[in-house]
């Protein structure tokens, strides 16, 4: 009895706060099944466009960020993701949060970590081939430029038109934080949360971003380029020949410019940028994004622009 | 520590204490005739009698002897120029009919030079007993006496280790560093021998004991005695004061917290009582300059003691620290309280209770219980706690002159709990990771071991011993078998030479301890470590001592991630191989001279292996230098500067074109401390003290990893008292 008299006396001695705060509000995130990636989809210059394998880690949803954000409290801090193949993939849940007040939503999407849970459709042998990079995804230095990173996205497929047929595997070795986003009226892209509120959100992957003319939902979704970019004519359609393809970066960049909160400096808005760049540093980050948004903020990093020497202090 | 001297033992230069401040012993009223009283004194290392027994002597003489001995001041006793504590057996006689021996009839003097033993008239020393238990090689002490005069340490012991050879800090002013290559997660600290999980408040603040109740606090670098194990890479181990029965106190109020300390006697000084803490008025301060910060910090020390017999004292002593940081927002609608996030907090408690037992020729036996308490604020708002049960029991006992056998076990058991995430994704793989890694359980260790001071000349010494731990953890269980010599010879009458070899075995551990939280079933094994240190030490005219010291470790399945620079975050706990070789240069006057100083320096490299890549340890630093001094200016006014050199650590990465072997680092940094004091004394030894100290001075700002680190400037300013 004494034993237990010292224990509860011992157990008393604790000063250190419980958990005090507020009932949260609770905040589901899914990821929504693609059709157009289990499916497929017909471009606006006739290719019908199939996937065989479109993989890449989606996650890390946080709330708030502190220069858009007001009052809005996170309580979970939970940034994991999840590697899906979005060619087979049904809509699951992706990440859950707890927290108050008003907040936008960021995500990541990019390589898997060695924590990245994999979903229907993947394994590990998928997790080795994206993390496959001198810098990992999640604990790299993006400052690096010209450093390998892990695959963001591993998409694989084929398009078709007029009995022509192109291949083509690609692995995109891109890593995207993507936060700020905004509707379609303009207004900033958030989710409210009181104490007891149970709300879902979506997050969808639209494949046919890759193949915008230029980064705008107006723009047209073309295939043509990158067949013709098929410089041997072997029917594959590599990375390396998108990187021989020019594009006026005028263009590009003016759409990116009018899109939400990118600011460019004047000088860059002539030279020319590659097919390839234009995919996997413009379009990849758009293939993502929550539903009802309208576009979101990501950083374009190592973009050269051919003809244009780049700003003091890039 | 209290020590016992075999009094014909030359080996160790020992001096004894000698009376200087006389006060006449009254012939108590009433009494008649001559009277003899044999009475027990403690000496402290500034020559206080801190607690004065009587063993033997009738009353009322027997009284009036023990009331005014504690009144009396002594040279202190030295051990190869070192002060240390004594208990002396000092005879005291009354005879009144003599009165004119004396300068006052009817009164007992001390005489100040010690009288020859057959002058029966005055009191005298009959014998000083010290017991002769060395530190051991590579062991380093700082006296409370020292550390109070020591520049930047704010008169804190354990504060004061950061100066020490071998210490290589992690970022200067922040109490968290590096022994000989092994971090802060390799080192144990104990008070009196209970383990604490760490020394010092959040915030750099002041260490988490009253520096009233320190006696002395020894750093062992490596080679560490027998009775010390479960950490691989060095000890840091203090001692409470003796206790005392004349009531006595000591209190501090700086610009951020106040601490006081009383104790005193019961039952003719069989007893005593000690009371002492030290509270923050942090949050109150931080309300003016940042309002959402809560800073909060406190710490308490309490212990009974009673003598039995003269030989046999129980002693109960309890202390605890707590520690909090949190960070208040406004909640999102305006009607709600703020929300207030706790960033940080922890807490310890103990209560330790012993029984010490004086053997026969010298010898010492203690047998304690110790339960304790942790806890920890972890992320996602979630505690993680730990209760602990231990016992412990340490003999000694000399056979003959040249033999001292030592021995003991201990066990602890420590139950880990943590809460339940409040609010948190169960698929998140990090909640999942931790619960694996960090599963509720009772963890067990038990320890032997025994080692022999074997002195077959008053010239050399040898102690050989043995260790063995077992770990139990989870279904899982470790053994380590740590075998320990160490060699001290005095080859001249002021030269020693001094050489430690060892092996230490420790559970998984962080890089940083982390109270409360400890990794599970001991996944990956044991780590290892093997020590050896080889030096020699030199007694230098003018009470200088200096020493030289080569030293070498090795450290096998580090779980030093951050030193490694690997990821800390690693649920699978990566392992890598540490290595460490160095020289010491130590040269000192004790600080608590009229004109004291050291000048402290390591010469070191400190490695880590990743499979077959080698790199340097994250806070490898090629040169460490500490030096400082302290002058009694007199009138009470006292001054102090220590100047802080420290080599850069390593940064990363290396340009691809530089050539093979480069290795970039941060930039030299020094910084200076600076303390005056100025002393009133009151009455007898109380006084009171207006103290002025600050941390760098200069407000250098040092690199670390390429970042320029704002300056750690840490002021104080505050009154001490004595009393």
């Amino acid at each position: 009895m004494r034993w237990l008299g010292l224990v509860v006396v011992l157990g008393a001695m604790g000063c250190l706060p419980g958990d005090g705060r507020p009932e949260p509000g609770e905040l589901l995130v899914e990821a929504q099944r693609s059709d157009e990636a289990r499916d497929g989809f017909v471009t606006d210059d006739g290719w019908a466009v199939h996937f065989d394998r479109f993989v890449t880690a989606l996650g890390g949803v946080g709330l708030g960020d502190e220069a858009f954000d007001v009052a809005c409290i996170d309580y979970s801090l939970s940034f994991y993701d999840r590697l899906y193949d979005f060619a087979v993939a049904d809509t699951s849940k992706l990440n859950l949060h707890y927290g108050l007040g008003t907040c936008t939503l960021r995500y990541r999407m990019g390589s898997p970590s060695d924590r990245t849970i994999l979903m229907a459709g993947t394994s590990e042998t998928d997790r080795e081939l994206l993390r496959d990079a001198r810098i990992d995804g999640i604990f790299g230095d993006d400052e690096d430029e010209d450093a390998e990173e892990g695959v963001g996205l591993l998409v694989e497929g084929s398009a078709s038109k007029d009995g022509e047929q192109k291949r083509f595997r690609w692995l995109i070795r891109q890593n995207h934080a993507i936060s700020r986003c905004l509707r379609p009226d303009g207004s900033p892209f958030r989710v409210t949360l009181e104490g007891g509120d149970e709300l879902v959100r979506a997050a969808r992957v639209l494949p046919r971003e890759l193949f915008r003319k230029l980064p705008d939902d107006d723009a047209p979704v073309l295939f043509a380029p990158y067949a013709l970019a098929d410089a041997d004519a072997d029917g594959v359609v590599t990375l390396e020949e998108l990187q021989q393809v020019q594009l006026p970066a005028g263009p590009i960049l003016e759409a990116l410019a009018g899109d939400s909160n990118l600011m460019l400096p004047g000088q860059v808005l002539s030279g020319q940028i590659t097919l390839r760049e234009l995919l996997e540093k413009i379009l990849f980050p758009r293939v993502a994004s929550f539903e009802g948004v309208q576009g979101c903020e990501f950083i374009i990093s190592g973009l050269s622009i051919e003809g244009v020497e780049p700003p003091d202090g890039d | 520590m209290l020590l016992w001297l075999l009094p014909a033992t030359a080996w160790a230069q020992i001096v004894k204490p000698s009376p200087l401040e006389t006060s006449p012993v009254p012939y108590p009223e009433g009494a008649a005739g001559t009277a003899e009283v044999e009475l027990i004194l403690v000496i402290d290392p500034e020559g206080n009698v801190r607690s004065a027994a009587v063993g033997s002597g009738t009353e009322p003489f027997a009284g009036a002897a023990r009331e005014a001995a504690s009144a009396w001041r002594f040279s202190p006793a030295t051990r190869d120029g070192e002060p240390i504590t004594v208990k002396i057996r000092f005879l005291v006689r009354f005879e009144a009919e003599e009165a004119e021996e004396v300068e006052t009839a009817g009164e007992a003097e001390i005489d100040p030079e010690p009288p020859e033993p057959d002058a029966p008239k005055a009191a005298k020393i009959i014998d000083v007993l010290v017991e002769a238990e060395r530190p051991p090689p590579s062991t380093q002490r700082f006296t409370r006496a020292e550390v109070r005069e020591l520049p930047g340490a704010f008169g804190d012991p354990f504060r004061a280790i950061e100066v020490l050879p071998g210490v290589t800090p992690i970022v200067s002013g922040l109490p968290f560093f590096y022994v000989r290559g092994a971090p802060p997660g390799n080192i144990g600290y104990y008070l009196d021998g209970v383990r604490v999980p760490y020394l010092f408040h959040v915030a750099a603040g002041p260490s988490v004991v009253n520096p009233a109740l320190v006696s002395a606090v020894d750093l062992y670098s490596g080679g560490y005695p027998a009775r010390f194990g479960r950490y691989a890479g060095a000890i840091v181990s203090a001692e409470t004061t003796e206790p005392r029965a004349d009531w006595h106190g000591e209190g501090v109020v700086r610009l951020v917290d106040a601490g006081a300390f009383v104790e005193g006697g019961f039952a003719e000084g069989r007893g005593t009582v000690a009371l002492g803490g030290r509270y923050s008025y942090t949050a109150g301060l931080f309300s003016l300059l940042a309002p959402e910060v809560t800073l909060d910090y406190r710490d308490y020390q309490a212990r009974f003691s009673f003598d039995i017999t003269p030989r046999d004292r129980i002693t109960v002593f309890s202390f605890g620290s707590y520690d909090f940081l949190s960070n208040t927002q406004p909640a999102p609608d305006p009607d709600d309280d703020p929300i207030e996030t706790v960033l940080f907090g922890q807490e310890f408690y103990r209560i330790d209770a012993r029984y010490d037992r004086k053997l026969d020729e010298g010898g010492f036996l203690r047998a304690a219980v110790t339960w304790g308490y942790d806890q920890t604020r972890l992320f996602g708002a979630r505690n993680s706690q730990n209760m602990l049960v231990g016992t412990r029991m340490r003999i000694r006992q000399p056979l003959g002159e040249e033999v001292t056998v030592r021995g003991g076990f201990d066990m602890q058991m420590d139950r880990y709990t943590a809460d339940p995430v409040p609010f948190a994704d169960p698929d998140n793989p990090t909640i999942e990771q931790f619960n694996d890694l960090f599963p509720p359980r009772t963890d067990t260790g038990v320890a032997v071991w025994t080692d022999v001071v074997w002195r077959p000349t008053p010239d050399f010494e040898v102690v050989p011993g043995l260790r063995i731990d077992n770990y139990f953890s989870v279904g899982t269980h470790g053994l380590g078998v740590d075998p320990r010599v160490s060699i001290t010879a005095r080859v001249h009458p002021k030269v020693r030479l001094l050489h430690a070899i060892g092996i230490a075995h420790q559970p998984p551990s962080f890089s940083v301890p982390v109270p409360g939280l400890a990794v599970a079933s001991l996944r990956g094994g044991l780590q290892r470590s093997f020590q050896a240190s080889s030096g020699v030490e030199v007694t230098l005219p003018l009470e200088l001592t200096a020493s030289v010291t080569g030293f070498g470790a090795t450290f096998m399945n580090m779980t030093d991630a951050v030193g490694s620079q690997l990821d800390p975050t690693d649920p699978t706990l990566p392992r890598s191989l540490g290595g460490a070789k160095g020289l010491e240069i130590y040269i000192r006057r004790s600080l608590a001279k009229r004109l004291g100083g050291f000048v402290s320096y390591t010469l070191s490299r400190s490695t880590r292996s990743l499979g077959r890549e080698q790199l340097l340890s994250t806070f490898d630093r090629t040169h460490v230098l500490n030096t400082a001094f302290g002058y009694d200016l007199g009138r009470g006014w006292k001054m102090g500067l220590r100047f802080s050199l420290f080599g850069g650590t390593p940064t990363a990465p290396v340009p691809d074109d530089a050539p093979d072997g480069t290795q970039l680092r941060d930039p030299v940094f020094y910084r200076i401390d600076f303390r005056a004091e100025k002393r009133w004394r009151l009455y007898d030894r109380a006084w009171i003290a207006l103290v002025a100290e600050m941390i760098n001075i200069t407000l250098n700002r040092e690199t670390l990893g390429g970042t320029e680190l704002p300056p750690v400037s840490i002021p104080s300013i505050g009154v001490e008292a004595s009393l």
